[in-house]
């Protein structure tokens, strides 16, 4: 059939060109359409990923935002938890209302007015007062303590002292001898 | 209308603009894709990813090549990504020759040598035609991947050489180079499994 590298060559090169002489399985019209419903399928999902991708952000936003307060709520909660007694003590020493407190607050209303909504906007803003209410215990209700005016005292009288003579101080001479 | 009139209703949105330029070039994309791959299937696959990628990178089409070189270089690297990520094609692609006798492949080559080399239509004929044309795609398939893409490209006649360089990134010298070495190495391939010795009796 061949006795040369030219008639071998030529085999080599059938046998190449066979390896890529198929067609297409498909015809041109299927290949056509597969290849055009899926540039079709790439845009929709294309198009699908611009309207959820804003929800998509809008929702994390929203999770982290929960988080967040949630987190701020427990820390909140874990603070007022160690520091109830202490505040419910403070509250009650300064909701104490004596008569003359009463008196005071009456007649300067705006110093005592400006401390208590001071107060109680910390107060509002570090704890929720649903959550507070229900765990502080009921009001203590403290008699006033009716304190007595104290009687001037009499005045102590010293008698003046007496003048004393001053001191005359004589001058130290020259040391005598070696020192130790 | 020619294929730069096609590209540039395509890029306006036509899409049966850009489904004309399917139908020129989808043997010759296939094509290439086949002489990658070696697969059917696989390349189909290929030819239509390659004109999924054109479709998008049609912006970037400059004209300093025709279109189809263009087209061509796209899918060979389409292809040639899949091939490096398919194992199981690459492993189809340096298969063991298999034997076929128990005397041994040498034998075996050389009774199809001598079958073929005598001038006898016999039966026997078309069969060791057959083997000898199974062994010698063995031989391409065991070539190194840049001789056997030259040779494959360059024989399946639908490529210009210049389009092999494009889409091989090489010189068209080293292109025919390739070619005419894949050629010899097969020859001393075939001569190494018994074919040399039939020939010279």
């Amino acid at each position: 059939m061949w006795n040369d590298d030219n008639g071998l060559d030529r085999v080599i090169d059938d046998v190449a060109r066979e390896m890529t002489a198929a067609d297409p399985p498909t015809n041109a019209g299927a290949f056509r359409v597969r290849v055009v419903a899926r540039l079709g399928q790439r845009k929709a999902s294309r198009a699908v990923l611009w309207i959820l991708s804003p929800i998509a952000v809008a929702a994390l936003i929203f999770i982290v935002v929960r988080l967040t307060s949630d987190t701020r709520t427990e820390r909140v909660r874990l603070k007022a938890d160690t520091t109830t007694d202490t505040a419910r003590v403070t509250r009650d020493t300064t909701t104490v209302e004596t008569p003359e407190a009463h008196a005071m607050s009456a007649s300067n209303p705006s110093v005592s007015g400006s401390r208590r909504t001071r107060a109680g906007r910390q107060l509002a803003n570090a704890v929720p007062p649903s959550e507070v209410e229900a765990l502080a215990p009921a009001r203590l209700t403290v008699e006033s303590i009716d304190l007595t005016a104290i009687e001037p005292a009499e005045s102590i009288r010293l008698p003046q002292l007496e003048t004393i003579a001053p001191i005359t101080v004589a001058p130290i001479g020259e040391p005598q001898g070696e020192r130790p | 209308m020619n294929d730069a009139e096609l590209v540039g209703r395509a890029m306006q949105g036509d899409s049966a603009a850009f489904g004309e330029l399917i139908d020129r070039h989808r043997t010759a994309v296939y094509r290439a894709a086949l002489a990658a791959l070696g697969s059917p299937a696989d390349a189909e696959d290929a030819a239509q990813d390659a004109f999924l990628l054109a479709f998008r990178r049609l912006a970037s089409f400059r004209g300093e090549a025709s279109f189809k070189t263009w087209l061509l270089t796209i899918t060979w690297n389409q292809a040639i990504n899949r091939r490096r990520t398919m194992t199981r094609v690459l492993k189809r692609l340096i298969a063991p020759v298999a034997s076929v006798e128990p005397g041994g492949r040498r034998a075996a080559d050389a009774s199809v040598w001598a079958a073929l080399v005598s001038n006898g239509p016999t039966p026997e004929d078309a069969a060791a035609a057959r083997q000898l044309h199974g062994a010698i795609r063995q031989e391409i398939q065991r070539l190194t991947p840049k001789l056997r893409d030259a040779l494959v490209l360059a024989q399946s006649g639908a490529y210009s050489y210049e389009e092999i360089g494009a889409m091989l990134r090489a010189p068209l010298g080293t292109i025919k180079w390739r070619v005419s070495e894949a050629r010899r190495v097969i020859r001393d391939r075939l001569r190494q499994r018994g074919f040399d010795d039939v020939e010279r009796r």
